[in-house]
């Protein structure tokens, strides 16, 4: 191949200064946009910021003071523990149940495979948008049909503080099943057959091969798809905004839906700042829980 | 015991499947009815209005929120593709000073959650002067710890012996990378390019604070501001729902595989 361009390029080129060369771009777009911001937000955090002036005043710990007598920050935080406790054992529950009914062979198994998949690559504000007309009050085919069954004095769905969480729950774990079920399949393909034969010659149920042996030995996978479902649903934002802007009062308002809010809505740079690092904080957390499972997972 | 659990099986699985699909098919037909019908409790509306999609089309600047989309998906998507695998081959080619550290730090930006970092983003977007332009939306997430970890991964088992001996027929390193680790790397590179331009197509947080001008909306945006600001029906609201859809179920018919694959080995999505 022939050489051009200027002895510096030729150089920058050359295998010393390559891998630095191909690293740049990247090196230089998380520093700005991932890792120097990271720090900002810490730092915004101790501060009142203007937007307009663009300048920030110490207000020392004002910030976290605000949100933590805020009650509608603290019921952000309620509110997305109570989303994650309600959707993941859902889900988890719904794509392992999937994936072992899919793991031996079915007719149409692969089409049914990819059907149970799709929605994961959809749009949650199509989905959300789609679930809100499903349960319109009144008018929507949830109600009509309870009604039709002889249901009366129907909750108004999304407008019912009662319901609307369990809602977008539900909308949630809808979507997320086929996740779930990918990643369960994988970890149903690592077992290896002759588990199976030599429990089957040795005269174990279905029931006991599926406690004793698929259960203990999918559990790398399920510690894995709970710590990742668990980060997810504390990130939990579009289908609430969608949805019902976390309405009605704030029976849906999350975390970063609370973020988003102050920031956005309220220009309260600093006390979203606050609020974003309290949900880092939980989010670091669970990382590392993440990485301590993964070293006690491949001891098994 | 295989024999009796596979019917009762496949029925299982297939009442599972109905509700899967009937959010899809409940979309698609109340997209097709006419304005009294959308609440009535029946699949078949009593005619087929396919006008719906052509009123719902003019009723918003639909046309240029779907350009809007297609561009950041496939501007964002390209980019984001070159630039990983560029460091994705950078760490699996290369002996370098600094690379553990390199690659440390790499890995721990994963840690850090877009959605915690939006405001400061946001802020160096808006003083770019950035804001309600592509560039905004795309240029934030086009560095991606996970896809670099993805592809160095897949890079890292081409032969040694085939860089080496390219070298010696005097590939220098920029030929070396485009003209052999590239098109060698053909399926990590699918997976990576459909899982992004599906991350891309839905994004939605990101968009809606970076674009607030009507005509630089995304689908996305359009579709969700669609509720309030403008006069429409839910039929027409699900007829551009459907459309909406439309190029991502495009992309899975056709790269499925990779898709699962993707996500199945790295079991990160977005």
């Amino acid at each position: 191949m022939p050489k051009g361009g200027s002895p510096l390029f030729r150089r920058l080129t050359g295998v010393r200064w390559a891998p630095y060369l191909f690293i740049f771009p990247n090196a230089l777009l998380l520093l700005v946009f991932v890792i120097y911001p990271i720090f900002r937000v810490g730092l915004l955090s101790f501060q009142k910021y203007s937007i307009l002036k663009n300048e920030g005043i110490w207000v020392g710990l004002r910030n976290y003071e605000a949100i933590l007598t805020d009650q509608v920050f603290i019921k952000s935080l309620t509110n997305t523990v109570y989303y994650t406790f309600g959707r993941v054992p859902l889900v988890m529950l719904a794509g392992l149940v999937v994936a072992l009914l899919l793991n031996q062979w079915v007719p149409m198994r692969g089409f049914i495979r990819s059907v149970y998949f799709f929605p994961t690559v959809t749009s949650m504000v199509v989905i959300s948008l789609v679930f809100r007309f499903l349960f319109a009050p009144d008018l929507g085919i949830v109600s009509t049909t309870l009604t039709a069954l002889g249901f009366q004095n129907l909750p108004t769905w999304l407008g019912d503080p009662h319901w609307a969480m369990r809602i977008v729950i539900l909308v949630s774990a809808w979507k997320g099943i086929g996740y779930c079920m990918v990643l369960f399949l994988a970890g149903l393909q690592g077992i290896p057959a002759y588990v199976y034969e030599a429990a089957r010659i040795d005269g174990a149920s279905n029931r006991q091969m599926l406690r004793l042996i698929t259960l203990p030995l999918l559990r790398p996978t399920t510690l894995f798809v709970l710590i990742i479902s668990v980060i997810d649903a504390f990130k939990v934002f579009d289908q609430v905004y969608v949805m019902t802007q976390g309405g009605p009062g704030y029976a849906t308002m999350t975390i970063v839906q609370y973020v988003y809010r102050a920031a956005f809505q309220m220009f309260e740079m600093g006390q979203a700042s606050a609020a974003a690092l309290v949900l880092f904080a939980i989010i670091l957390i669970l990382t590392l829980l993440q990485y301590r499972g993964f070293k006690v997972g491949e001891d098994m | 015991m295989a024999r009796i659990s596979t019917a009762v099986r496949f029925a299982l699985l297939m009442v599972g499947l109905g509700f899967v699909i009937f959010p899809f098919v409940w979309m698609i037909s109340t997209s097709l009815r006419p304005e009294r019908e959308v609440f009535a409790l029946t699949l078949w509306p009593s005619e087929i209005m396919w006008s719906n999609y052509r009123d719902a089309w003019r009723a918003a600047p639909f046309a240029r929120f779907f350009l809007n989309s297609f561009i950041i998906a496939i501007v964002g998507t390209g980019l984001a593709v070159y630039l990983n695998a560029m460091s994705g081959h950078a760490f699996s080619a290369y002996r370098f000073r600094f690379k553990n550290a390199l690659f440390l730090t790499f890995l721990a930006t994963m840690m850090i959650p877009g959605q915690v970092t939006m405001i400061p983003v946001f802020l160096i977007i808006n003083s770019l002067g950035w804001v309600n332009s592509y560039a905004g939306v795309i240029v934030p997430g086009l560095a991606s710890a996970f896809g670099t970890f993805m592809l160095r991964q897949q890079m890292g088992t081409l032969p040694r012996d085939l860089l080496e001996a390219a070298r010696i027929d005097g590939c220098g390193e920029l030929g070396l990378f485009h003209r052999i680790v590239l098109p060698l790397s053909g399926p990590v590179l699918a997976a990576f390019t459909i899982l992004m331009f599906v991350a891309e197509w839905n994004a939605f947080l990101w968009p809606l604070i970076v674009l607030n001008k009507p005509q630089m909306f995304t689908v996305q945006i359009g579709l969700q501001r669609f509720v309030g600001q403008y006069d429409v029906t839910y039929s027409h609201l699900m007829a551009m729902s459907v459309l909406s859809l439309a190029p991502i179920l495009l992309v899975f018919l056709a790269f499925q595989k990779y898709l699962v694959q993707g996500i199945a080995t790295t079991g990160i999505k977005n």
